[in-house]
């Protein structure tokens, strides 16, 4: 398996500009060359494994050793974004190693390209695929305050404020003010009114579906 | 609209609870009778593959988000597929084909083109796309024809 990691920056950037921000810092240089020879996808395409007369493999900006006995090639600049591919440097690395590996090198990759003027990241996004380029769908973002900002007005988290809101206007609306068993019961109904429907709901989106979690400790 | 383009199906869950991924595949296996999905290559797998007389198709379908660039592997699992391809059938013409609703750059488009590899693009959004619109479009971008009569066109 292996990961592709993409970064939009937050102005044009181009490959001089990345190598010199990103290439010092990390190190552990590798030729590309020998890191496509790693490579569960790119293997096949550079002696000795591609086939004869095989056109030139794509091209990359350069390689480098990353933590956990992982490999990074950066694989390409466009505009404002750029593209890196995180892969394990023996088939023994783990689905779950390599993902610890993106959550690592990503934070780096985000604190060195913040110590720049000209390619801080606007966002990161990683997807995982295995070996043979398919996608796994498994993806991945960064927390960004905007993210969470919206994570946090979404349904799912206001849905929680919503029940003592609608409680409180209906008592109100009924002037129970002074009753409070008839206030409870009351409160009681909006509460089970709610999940009811909020039951309801995910069941008819989801009927028929696994939900798969990831263990994340 | 991107040269290549076509309206991909609606996300109503209600039309179907199938992802978009294999909505293309079922829809493109309707139009060609003579295809054979996820078909294993040597260590490549195609999503599906369309024999018609002397030529092979041999299709990727990728689907992501469509707000992401194309992966940038894509070129790398297409050229794979394609030798995997050429040594399953030898003697055939090898057509391999990418569908993909993620965004293609220019120098994605120019670099799949070096390679011999012809692109479908698609969108999610228009209600109106269906399974002999897709095969046609497909069929027209690759140069094969479809088992769809006319009259049912």
């Amino acid at each position: 398996m292996y990961c592709e990691i993409i970064i939009k920056h937050a102005s044009r950037i181009n490959a001089e500009k990345l190598e010199g921000a990103v290439r010092p810092p990390f190190g552990n240089d590798v030729l590309v060359l020998d890191a496509y020879r790693k490579s569960a996808i790119y293997k096949g395409l550079v002696p000795p494994l591609a086939p004869p007369n095989a056109p030139p493999p794509p091209t990359s900006l350069f390689a480098f050793e990353t933590v956990l006995n992982c490999f990074v090639i950066v694989r390409k600049v466009n505009v404002l974004l750029s593209t890196y591919h995180l892969e394990g440097n023996t088939s023994g690395v783990s689905a779950e190693t390599l993902l610890q590996a993106a959550q690592e090198f990503s934070s780096q990759l985000i604190s060195v390209l913040g110590d720049t003027s000209t390619c801080h990241a606007r966002t990161l996004t990683v997807q995982l695929f295995e070996d043979n380029g398919r996608e796994t769908g498994m993806r991945g973002e960064l927390v960004t305050l905007s993210s969470v900002f919206l994570e946090e007005f979404s349904w799912k988290e206001l849905k929680s404020s919503m029940i003592p809101f609608a409680t409180a206007a209906l008592l109100i609306w009924l002037g129970l003010k002074q009753e409070p068993i008839r206030a409870s019961v009351y409160s009681l109904l909006i509460a089970l009114v709610f999940a009811l429907t909020q039951a309801g709901v995910k069941y008819w989106q989801g009927r028929g579906k696994i939900k798969w979690k990831l263990r994340q400790s | 609209m991107p040269r290549n383009s076509i309206l991909g199906p609606g996300f109503s869950q209600s039309r179907s609870p199938s992802s978009l991924h294999e909505r293309l595949r079922s829809d493109l296996a309707q139009g060609f009778q003579d295809s054979i999905s996820d078909v294993a290559l040597g260590s490549s797998a195609a999503d599906l593959v369309i024999k018609q007389g002397e030529q092979v198709a041999v299709v990727e379908v990728k689907t992501g988000d469509p707000g992401l660039p194309l992966p940038s592997s894509t070129s790398a699992q297409m050229l794979m597929l394609t030798y995997q391809a050429r040594e399953q059938f030898p003697g055939k013409e090898v057509l391999p084909v990418l569908i993909t609703n993620y965004r293609v750059s220019d120098d994605d488009e120019i670099e799949l083109k070096q390679q011999g590899i012809k692109l479908v693009r698609v969108t999610g959004t228009d209600p109106e796309y269906g399974a002999r619109r897709f095969s046609s479009h497909f069929a027209e971008v690759v140069g094969l024809q479809t088992d769809l009569s006319d009259k049912s066109l």
